[in-house]
């Protein structure tokens, strides 16, 4: 297991410096840089060739790209990531101070489609055909191919337009209305009425998906012999579908939990963005816009590690969970 | 009355192409302690038979009519009408189920000690390590090497015949009164086959349960039955002592499987007297879909003796149906000119 561990993470590097090679480069090459972005948006700020030239070098953007590659990797292995150049501060706390609002949405979002999805993916399998299931899985295939984009301007303007001034009147965007010094309760009942439209479009389309999937492997199972032989000894209805059919279900939903891992932590930069929610996502959307070198870098970073874990991860679990599967 | 007796059992599937009869009217009765054979080719329905017994036959195929008596300490119980908590004691209790396919048989996330533990729980109200006992003693009983160690492993970690010997075990772990053996050798290597085979002869004697053994390989019904029923296009279309039945096939069904077999010193005496050498190595054509079974008897588009108009014997294959009858005492055949066959056409005149 240890020998196994440790050639997973040295691969893992590997991938990682790859993954950041290549970012690295395309971000590098990408039409414009941190300042003309900056400067572009305010065309107010004029300065002098001299002044642009002195901001190129403090910020090491008159190096080639492999030049500034190797320095952001020299300096990650020392453990600095880097100051973000628009916003003036260390990536780190940049990252430190938008998981918490991530964490939150998806988190929540992770949770409700879990306790969802297994109830309705086992449920789905054990009437399927019929006429509920049929409606069901009808309801929730169209769910699933809504884009969340279009759900969340229309819930945008239901909540927050049609329904404004009634009780069912939802804030339009942002995590809080109230001022930082707002006692603890008010602001914990703010954020969550703030919360409840983006987790809604979180959910939803996971929902579908993962509910479809679990169906999918449940029906899978009962086919196989050896449900069939758990009948023939007399077990009953709940016993073969739980103990017999859905332990072997475990397997493939493992897999899916692991690749929801990035996911989780990474937060959605559309739902984030429609939503202005102050997450990850939306770092990284605006880092992008606005070329700040190292915070691509340093999210992409984060992302590329989150998913390489989600890996290892559900590769670790197999075992846990199917005895066919050995690290050794 | 014998322990197990199907009446008239039809079993059919309903599919989108419409009803489709798998099981037509059988009726088998088995008696304590022996061993019936069920004989036929792929697709004539006697898996299906095998899965109504104990109601497992899975969506679309249901159980239309017919009746299957088990008898018991307080009277016969009719499993086809019986209710589904009533039927869970049954099964893995008083009848014992095995299954063709060793390898996808057993559940790959529990261990053989589990599977096999699991069956005497279900059944008898005793703690975990007593069932566990009991399933290291029936490890032991199907002779199966090591059987401390095997408790513990995996299926994943066992041949196929080792498998199948824990699939045996777990079927006989509750001293079943019948054991149904649904194919159980023939995903097997040949020796391996002879071993399960003499080991399920070996228990039947020790432990007195009857079989209903599920095999298209007359072969395996010479060494071990007491009695074989041949069964065609849904239908039982012979039935007698196994000795009987070798001796003197009577259905030309049964003559051709015979004859099919790869016996060079093989002879038959055809019913009226004569030994010949059977005319036919193949039964030519296919076994019919059970959405495509001809009218009349069912297998007179590919019998050798069959008649294409009425004659002051009988009527015409074709068209009409003919019955299971007893023509000589234990020896049931569905064949309108039964023991008076005559003379069979040449192959190539056999219609297909």
């Amino acid at each position: 297991m240890a020998t196994y561990l440790l050639r997973r993470l040295l691969l893992g590097c590997v991938t990682l410096a790859a993954i950041t090679c290549i970012v690295y480069a395309l971000a590098r090459n990408m039409p414009g840089n941190p300042l003309s972005a900056q400067m572009g948006e305010d065309p107010s700020r004029k300065i002098t060739a001299e002044d642009y030239a002195r901001m190129q070098r403090a910020y090491g953007l008159d190096k080639s790209w492999p030049e500034g590659y190797l320095q952001w990797a020299g300096n990650l292995l020392r453990g600095d990531l880097g100051r973000s150049i628009t916003r003036k501060q260390p990536v780190t706390t940049l990252i430190g101070e938008r998981i918490g609002p991530t964490l939150l949405v998806s988190g929540s979002a992770f949770v409700l489609i879990w306790l969802a999805a297994v109830p309705l993916g086992l449920y789905a399998s054990a009437r399927s055909g019929r006429m509920d299931e049929r409606a069901t899985s009808l309801l929730l295939y169209a769910l699933y191919s809504f884009p969340t984009f279009v759900a969340a301007l229309f819930l945008q303007v239901l909540f927050a337009v049609w329904l404004r001034g009634t009780a069912w009147e939802l804030p339009l965007f942002g995590m809080s209305d109230l001022p930082a010094d707002a006692s603890l309760g008010p602001r914990i009942l703010d954020v969550a009425r703030h919360m409840i439209l983006p987790v809604t479009c979180q959910t939803y389309v996971s929902l579908a998906y993962d509910s479809r999937f679990i169906k999918a492997t449940m029906e899978e199972a009962i086919r196989q012999d050896y449900v069939r032989t758990a009948r023939a000894k007399g077990a009953g209805p709940w016993r073969v579908l739980f103990r017999h059919a859905f332990r072997n279900t475990l397997i493939p939903l493992v897999t899916l939990l692991g690749l929801s891992l990035p996911a989780l932590i990474g937060g959605s930069i559309i739902i984030e963005q429609i939503f202005t929610w102050p997450g990850m996502g939306r770092l990284f959307f605006e880092s992008i816009r606005e070329r700040d070198y190292p915070t691509i870098m340093g999210l992409a970073l984060m992302f590329s590690v989150l998913t390489l874990l989600g890996q290892l991860l559900a590769d670790v679990l197999y075992c846990l969970v199917d005895p066919r599967v050995s690290v050794a | 009355m014998p322990l197990l007796d199907i009446r008239n059992l039809v079993t059919s599937f309903h599919t989108p192409g419409g009803r489709v009869p798998a099981v037509d009217g059988v009726s088998l009765s088995i008696d304590r302690g022996k061993t019936l054979g069920l004989v036929g080719e792929s697709g004539c329905g006697k898996s299906v038979t095998a899965m109504s017994i104990l109601r497992l036959v899975s969506a679309p195929g249901v159980i239309e009519s017919g009746s299957i008596l088990l008898d018991g300490a307080g009277g016969a119980v009719d499993l086809v009408s019986l209710p589904e908590q009533e039927l869970r004691r049954i099964r893995g209790g008083r009848i014992g189920m095995i299954f063709q396919e060793p390898m996808t048989s057993l559940n790959p996330v529990f261990t053989v000690g589990a599977q096999v533990a699991e069956a005497v729980l279900l059944h008898k109200g005793c703690s975990r390590e007593a069932a566990r006992a009991r399933a290291l003693e029936m490890l032991k009983l199907v002779r199966l090497a090591d059987p401390e160690r095997r408790l513990d492993e995996y299926p994943h970690q066992l041949s196929g015949g080792m498998r199948q010997r824990v699939m045996i075990a777990m079927a006989l772990a509750c001293e079943p009164d019948l054991v149904v053996a649904d194919e159980p050798t023939t995903a097997l290597d040949v020796t391996i086959q002879a071993q399960i085979l003499d080991l399920l002869a070996d228990l039947r004697r020790r432990l007195g349960t009857a079989i209903l053994l599920i095999t298209h390989d007359l072969g395996v019904v010479a060494e071990t039955c007491d009695e074989v029923a041949v069964m065609y296009a849904g239908r039982i279309v012979e039935r007698a002592a196994t000795e009987e039945l070798f001796r003197q096939p009577l259905h030309p069904y049964t003559i051709g499987l015979l004859a099919a077999r790869p016996d060079p010193d093989m002879v038959l005496r055809v019913a009226g007297g004569s030994i010949v050498r059977p005319p036919l190595v193949t039964i030519p054509g296919m076994v019919p879909a059970p959405d495509h079974f001809p009218a009349g008897c069912r297998f007179h588009p590919r019998c050798a003796y069959a008649r294409d108009q009425p004659d002051a014997d009988g009527p015409a294959c074709s068209a009409a149906v003919a019955e299971l009858l007893e023509i000589e005492p234990g020896h049931f055949v569905r064949c309108h000119y039964a023991g008076r066959l005559g003379e069979p056409r040449p192959v190539g005149m056999v219609r297909s």
